[in-house]
């Protein structure tokens, strides 16, 4: 072999290794960034709510109001602006009071989850007296009324109420109040023959 | 010669290439945020008129609210934890056409702030609010300069709070808005 060719067998097996680094290189960050995308979070769980906790009777800090729950009671007809509806299932009804932080609000996203991870979101059968557009909160106003949902009777002894400002809670913040009764309780509510009333938000001292 | 002597240059212009490619996007991301608040207020000028949106207006008084009536006559008497106070807000005529979408709001001292037309207030008989020619009997004082016109407007307050001013807000306007104080 000449000098010649054994500097461009040379020069040739560099720029083979050279070739062979680059690609595997592209391997290992496609590789990677598949590692990547695998364990991040998808879209619905990098959007989620920023969810607050609490108890029956205690406030909870939802960032642009309070809210808390005072009473849940049921029943299979309800009574609202004259009219009574009946339903197949069990009409879940919520006591809550809320007061707006510093800004007029109003709570657009009222929903409750069931044991099975079902959301039921407040019933449009009727006019919500305090969510769904029923009441703009004024700041410092304490208001107290009540949020019906209609659930099936299987779902209405164990429910999670889920509150927030903004009919689209991506992002945003949420209070969660679980509002767990009984199977004898939910009996009880549908035996009661006559139609529970459902009565306007006001506004409490 | 190793990889990353090879590509220095590449590997230099990359940070600023980043710059360049994401900067606009953020750079318009906080514009947008910021535009959408009502943070730049327009206060009065030496006359004691704000001008905002081409009109002039100014806050003639910010008081308690007196006796309510509801549409049935009957006197209406707010909850003991609330005061409902009224403002009279006095605009030249520019403001009927150029305002004629505004939304009303009171401050308060820790710069908390309320609707116009509380639902606290449903069944009470008040103007509806606006900036735009209130009816006659909706208790504004007639002015004596004709080319101007004054509106009444009721809010509701916690009992504790102490209003400060009026807020006068066009979406169009944002984030200025005009803050009309005195009274």
């Amino acid at each position: 072999m000449t000098e010649h060719g054994a500097e461009g067998a040379a020069r040739d097996a560099g720029a083979r290794r050279s070739r062979i680094g680059s690609t595997a290189l592209v391997v290992a960050a496609l590789a990677t960034g598949v590692a990547i995308t695998s364990q991040a979070p998808d879209t619905d769980a990098r959007q989620r709510p920023f969810v607050r906790v609490g108890v029956m009777g205690e406030p909870v800090d939802g960032r642009t109001f309070q809210g808390s729950v005072v009473a849940v009671r049921g029943a299979r007809r309800i009574a609202r602006s004259g009219k009574t509806r009946d339903t197949g299932g069990v009409w879940v009804i919520v006591r809550a009071r809320a007061v707006a932080r510093d800004k007029p609000t109003s709570i657009d996203h009222a929903s409750v989850r069931d044991a099975r991870g079902r959301t039921f979101l407040a019933t449009m059968r009727i006019n919500q007296p305090l969510v769904a557009g029923g009441y703009v909160m004024q700041p410092g106003i304490s208001v107290e009324g009540d949020i019906v949902f209609e659930v099936p009777q299987a779902s209405a002894a164990r429910l999670t109420l889920r509150l927030a400002d903004s009919s689209d809670v991506r992002m945003d913040a949420a209070i969660e109040i679980p509002i767990a009764s009984d199977g004898p309780t939910v009996d009880r509510w549908l035996a009661e023959p006559s139609a529970l009333p459902v009565e306007d938000a006001r506004v409490v001292e | 010669m190793s990889w990353w002597w090879r590509n220095r240059w590449g590997l230099a212009a990359l940070l600023p290439a980043l710059a360049v490619a994401l900067g606009p996007g953020v750079r318009d991301g906080y514009r947008h945020h910021r535009d959408a608040q009502a943070s730049a207020p327009i206060g009065a000028g030496a006359d004691g008129w704000v001008v905002f949106a081409g009109a002039h207006m100014r806050l003639a008084e910010l008081t308690p609210a007196g006796e309510l009536r509801d549409y049935r006559g009957r006197r209406y008497t707010p909850p003991g934890s609330l005061r409902v106070w009224r403002a009279e807000i006095v605009f030249d005529g520019a403001a009927r056409d150029r305002l004629a979408i505004c939304r009303l709001l009171l401050e308060d001292a820790e710069g908390r702030t309320f609707d116009a037309d509380p639902a606290e207030l449903r069944g009470v008989r008040i103007p509806l609010p606006g900036c735009g020619p209130q009816p006659s009997g909706a208790d504004a004082r007639p002015r004596a300069n004709p080319a101007e016109y004054a509106t009444m407007t009721y809010f509701v307050t916690p009992a504790s709070a102490r209003p400060v001013a009026v807020r006068v807000m066009l979406s169009s306007a944002l984030p200025s808005y005009a803050r009309l104080t005195g009274g």
